[in-house]
């Protein structure tokens, strides 16, 4: 009952931790870190196409009711719009980017954390049943614990090397948008 | 009441159904409750569901700002879905989209005060990670057969290593669905108390007469980041829940690394 309340307590010291140590990081971290934009920012895509789709049905709507213009006037306009709307979508595909990073920075925190965590307690508790079963405690308790553990550095490597590798990616994304 | 962190996560019965088995004294048997967890689970199911036949009752080729924002709530998980899980993983959309509404909505609904946090508890963000994670293996053997075990054998390891590599790799795989309920119910909980311990400040130094007073401003403005740390820590953390169970579902669509 004690180890269970002990182990509880330790996991709560342990989010308060993560979870300050990423706030302080965030509140410094510079003036576009700040969340309500972050969200704003990763639901752009969205209105962007929302706004981009409105904007080609209105302009084929008015092609019919309009006089008609010369092919060069019409062209010259389509290459400025196109080119507003290419700049348009660099420099969101930028922001985006630089947005998700700071977004993550909290969730990437905890992320890791909670994976390393994890890891231990499962294998500990596996290695905890094998010797309720078998009566060879405590040895299958620390070989478990040990795996948990190795497989705690997995699952943090792995989140970070996934972490890492998303970032150019979907800078790419937001470029091919 | 008003100094006590934790008071706000106290369950209560609202009304019972009855009481299953037990010899009839008290606290034998399953008594099954709707409590006020339970309430706010409902009420935000209903929000949920009221929002999006509301929004798109009148649908138009060019939508209304109502109709946009649900068409955003689609494109936002759509998007993630889709380079999370790729097209295949579509077919799950209904599921992530219900988690990750599910679990948004009731964490905005526990920043509105006396109201219950109910992704605070950890048996119900286990429960929602159990949910997930049962999919994730039901799909997986159904669609690859044991091929899905190969998700425990990394590609090109050589063959006296994989003893030591796959109980690792399980230990991994199992712990998902505890890092995934436990960051969830880590994040509402730590912060719901910390608000309540700042803003308690308030209350506790103002009583002390006019030194107090003026010193009650220092946690007041805590009091006020926090809560907006709150919202935004509310929203991260559906997002995240849900990116994880696009992933996870990816493993089960795609079994191997």
């Amino acid at each position: 009952m004690t180890i269970c309340r002990t182990l509880v307590r330790l996991l709560l010291s342990i989010c308060f931790y993560f979870s300050f140590c990423q706030r302080h990081q965030l509140d410094t971290g510079g003036s576009h870190n700040y969340g309500a934009r972050d969200f704003e920012g990763t639901l752009l895509p969205g209105v962007r196409l929302g706004w981009s789709g409105g904007f080609n049905v209105t302009k084929s709507d008015d092609k019919p009711a309009e006089p008609k213009r010369s092919s060069s006037e019409t062209s010259e306009l389509g290459a400025r719009i196109r080119k507003a709307q290419e700049a348009r979508a660099a420099a969101n595909g930028s922001q985006n980017a630089s947005r998700q990073g700071d977004m993550s920075t909290l969730a990437r925190g905890l992320r890791i954390g909670a994976e390393f965590v994890a890891a231990i307690l499962v294998g500990s508790g596996i290695g905890y049943v094998i010797d309720l079963a078998a009566g060879t405690s405590p040895w299958a308790l620390l070989i478990m614990f040990m795996l948990g553990f190795a497989a705690g550095i997995l699952n943090v490597t792995r989140v970070v090397a996934e972490l890492n590798a998303q970032k150019p990616a979907s800078d790419d994304a937001e470029k091919l948008d | 009441m008003a100094n006590d962190p934790i008071h706000q996560f106290v369950i209560y019965d609202i009304f019972t159904f009855g009481t299953i088995g037990g010899d009839g004294t008290e606290g034998s048997g399953i008594t099954l409750a709707f409590t006020n967890s339970a309430l706010f689970m409902v009420l935000t199911t209903l929000t949920i569901a009221a929002y999006l036949i509301l929004t798109t009752r009148r649908r138009g080729l060019v939508p209304n700002r109502w109709q946009l924002s649900s068409e955003m709530a689609y494109e936002f998980v759509a998007n993630m879905v889709r380079s999370n899980a790729g097209t295949e993983g579509m077919k799950f959309f209904p599921l992530v989209f219900s988690l990750f509404m599910f679990i948004f909505i009731g964490n905005m609904y526990g920043m509105i005060p006396y109201f219950y946090t109910f992704t605070s508890q950890i048996i119900v963000t286990f429960a929602l990670a159990m949910l997930v994670m049962t999919v994730v293996v039901v799909y997986g053997f159904v669609k690859n057969g044991p091929k899905f075990l190969k998700l425990f054998v990394p590609a090109g390891v050589p063959g006296y290593i994989v003893p030591i590599v796959t109980p690792i790799e399980v230990i991994s795989f199992l712990s998902r669905p505890i890092s995934l309920s436990v960051r969830l119910f880590g994040n509402m909980l730590a912060g719901h108390i910390t608000l309540k311990v700042f803003t308690g400040f308030v209350v506790s130094l103002a009583s002390l007469g006019a030194v107090g007073v003026v010193g009650a401003i220092l946690p007041l403005i805590m009091g006020v980041a926090i809560t907006a740390l709150e919202f935004m820590v509310s929203t991260v953390q559906a997002y995240v829940f849900a990116v994880l169970t696009s992933m996870y579902l990816n493993d089960a669509i795609h079994p191997s690394h």
